[in-house]
């Protein structure tokens, strides 16, 4: 059995898809075609949706660290009920930040690639916002009711700005750009909402005896350890998603 | 005497040649995967050469297909790319072309 002819080797040529998936070559085209150009450019495309939510929506490790860092601040407000622990937990915002940041340059050190937002994206961080906003609030507020150390207006006002203005602000920083002014506006409003949980933990005791504080309280407390538990899952599935992604990127380079 | 073209075969004859080039396609194809995308991922997904990614970018960017944006980053000069709405049109457009060309298009 001799090799093809040069007519059939011609004909086969021709009849195999190019990259638009048209069965033959058309004129002007300059780049041999095959077959898989066309799965090529979807799966492109698909990589390049994939990357980019690592600017946006995706921060892997920065989650996994985060959450287990907010379980451990929440463990040792429980059991040492200070009022370090409890300060600790605006030590979590401009933590949370920087390891956004270094997530991103990890996550992307093949380039920058910015998400397209989306609305349902859009919607769902602004409903999480809403429902961390209130919780937040209800545990400040829920400590320190009816305990005589209501701090003033003030405070409270600034208290309540900063309390309303962290998860808003992270959640804007989550979905665009971070930037300093951003950071350093976060950094300023945890210090600003710092003020009123000191007087409200100042005898090292934060609970109530009124058993409608304490619903409200352990509400919070439940809300907290479950967006923990949520974002360490969230940040170990990104995270182990991104090696695949890895894998794949390096596949499509190899290809073209 | 010459036959009159089909509708679809009419559609790939005349379909965008800055689009139909294979790496130019690939480009766009990128850019509108994501808001905007950095000069490095494009190298890096695309595998093609900084002198031959310059140049058909700018091919691109002479239609009007795409922006550019260059700043420095801790002195490092870095350039990202953003599709604009008549790139994104000309490629559905291309892309209509092409299915409708093989039949499969909705008409």
């Amino acid at each position: 059995m001799g090799g093809r002819s040069a007519r059939e080797q011609a004909r086969a040529r021709r009849t195999e898809l190019t990259q638009t998936s048209l069965q033959c070559k058309l004129t002007g085209m300059t780049v041999p075609a095959n077959a898989s150009e066309s799965t090529r450019l979807d799966e492109l495309a698909a990589v390049t949706k994939e990357y980019a939510t690592y600017s946006r929506t995706a921060y892997g490790f920065a989650f996994v660290v985060t959450g287990a860092a907010l379980l451990g601040t929440q463990t040792l407000d429980v059991v040492t009920r200070s009022l370090w622990a409890r300060l600790s937990y605006l030590l979590l915002a401009p933590v949370w930040l920087l390891l956004l940041t270094v997530a991103r340059r990890y996550y992307q050190r093949h380039g920058e690639v910015v998400e397209r937002e989306q609305r349902v994206i859009g919607r769902g961080w602004m409903l999480g916002c809403v429902y961390f906003v209130s919780a937040a609030e209800m545990f400040v507020l829920g400590s320190s009711y009816g305990r005589g150390s209501w701090p003033g207006p003030l405070p409270a006002m600034l208290a309540t700005f900063g309390i309303v203005a962290i998860p808003v602000l992270a959640a804007e920083v989550v979905r665009g750009k971070i930037d300093a002014a951003v950071t350093l506006t976060l950094i300023f409003t945890s210090m600003f909402a710092a003020f009123p949980l000191v007087p409200a933990a100042k005898d090292g005791e934060i609970d109530s005896l009124d058993p409608a504080i304490s619903i409200v309280r352990a509400g919070a407390m439940l809300t907290l350890s479950v967006f923990a538990i949520a974002i360490v899952v969230a940040g170990v599935r990104q995270h182990v998603r991104h090696r695949a992604l890895q894998r794949r990127l390096g596949a499509l380079n190899e290809r073209a | 005497v010459t036959e009159p073209k089909s509708p679809a075969l009419s559609g790939l004859l005349d379909v965008d040649r800055v689009v139909h080039e294979p790496a130019r396609l690939a480009i766009l194809t990128v850019l509108a995967s994501a808001e905007e995308v950095q000069f490095k991922f494009l190298e890096e997904a695309l595998g093609l050469t900084r002198g031959n990614l310059s140049s058909h970018v700018s091919k691109l960017e002479e239609a009007g297909y795409l922006t550019v944006t260059k700043a420095f980053e801790e002195k490092v000069p870095v350039t990202s790319y953003r599709i604009t709405a008549r790139g994104r049109k000309a490629l559905e457009t291309y892309r209509a072309a092409m299915l409708q060309g093989l039949g499969r298009g909705k008409g």
